[in-house]
């Protein structure tokens, strides 16, 4: 396993806005959708970027210029605390409803960051996400950075937002 | 008032969204739901009932993404009833719900 080695460079696609953009979109989608507590990291960028997690949601971000993904990475202490809320639900393992409610908020999460987006200019579409579920790395296989956006639930359940364009 | 005979019919392709609209329904005493789990079938009944006399008035709520604008025009073209913007609270649905149902008690009682 390597890791990923953290750069100063980031893609001039990556602007601030953008990430922004996503930061805006998950706190608005969580703090929608359940109660608990979200607490926003410093964003980090990588290089070769890997993200680790137990189950994940990728979606393809597409425009005329650009090209890229978008991947939401959850520990399954995160994603069943964020569904067992969202649906009254006690679930304790990493089942079709937990994909697809990390599907959905995949959905969510790049739809409204893309509708910002795109009202400042650029023209991403739409894309359909796709869950992996397992433990695994993930490898953007971008020319550019990737910049990961780390998220805490209440204090303790992890997860993390990667976006890579070039 | 609850009319014991409403039905409701919650047609998304993800499960969970089902779930978090057949809570919101069962919350507010509706019992009689029904999912389905292409959403192709919404255009494809949105676009019958609206064709037909007897079932044109049936309402239908488009539930989309944010970043759906074209979809939620195409709805509307459909003559679709309203809409809403995913992510929402689960109140949203229900005050939804609440307005379409006191619009149609409305135009029953006029």
């Amino acid at each position: 396993m390597s890791a990923a080695k953290t750069v100063n460079f980031v893609s001039p696609l990556l602007r601030a806005e953008v990430f922004e953009a996503f930061v805006e979109s998950v706190e608005y989608t969580i703090r929608t959708m359940t109660t608990l507590k979200l607490t926003a990291e410093p964003p980090q960028a990588f290089f070769g970027m890997q993200s680790q997690s137990d189950i994940a949601g990728v979606v393809g971000i597409t425009s005329d210029e650009n090209r890229g993904s978008l991947i939401l990475s959850f520990s399954k202490s995160a994603i069943l605390e964020i569904h067992n809320q969202v649906l009254g639900e006690t679930e304790t393992e990493l089942s079709q409803s937990v994909a697809d409610i990390v599907g959905e908020m995949s959905n969510m999460i790049y739809g409204s960051s893309k509708s910002k987006l795109n009202q400042i200019g650029y023209n991403f579409q739409m894309s359909l996400p796709t869950i992996v579920s397992g433990r695994f790395e993930f490898f953007h296989k971008s020319k550019s950075s990737t910049v990961t956006l780390p998220f805490t639930i209440n204090d303790q359940h992890k997860f993390t937002v990667s976006i890579s364009v070039e | 008032m609850l009319k014991p005979d409403l039905r409701f019919l919650v047609i998304d392709d993800f499960s969970t969204m089902r779930k978090i609209v057949r809570k919101a329904l069962t919350e507010m005493g509706h019992a009689n739901v029904e999912e389905a789990a292409d959403g192709q079938i919404a255009w494809d009944l949105l676009k019958l009932c609206r064709a037909d006399d007897c079932y044109a008035k049936t309402p239908f709520v488009m539930v989309t993404a944010e970043g759906e604008q074209k979809q939620i025009i195409q709805a509307l073209k459909l003559d679709c009833t309203d809409y809403l913007i995913k992510p929402y609270a689960t109140n949203a649905i229900k005050e939804k719900i609440t307005k379409l149902l006191n619009e149609i008690a409305n135009q029953e009682a006029a």
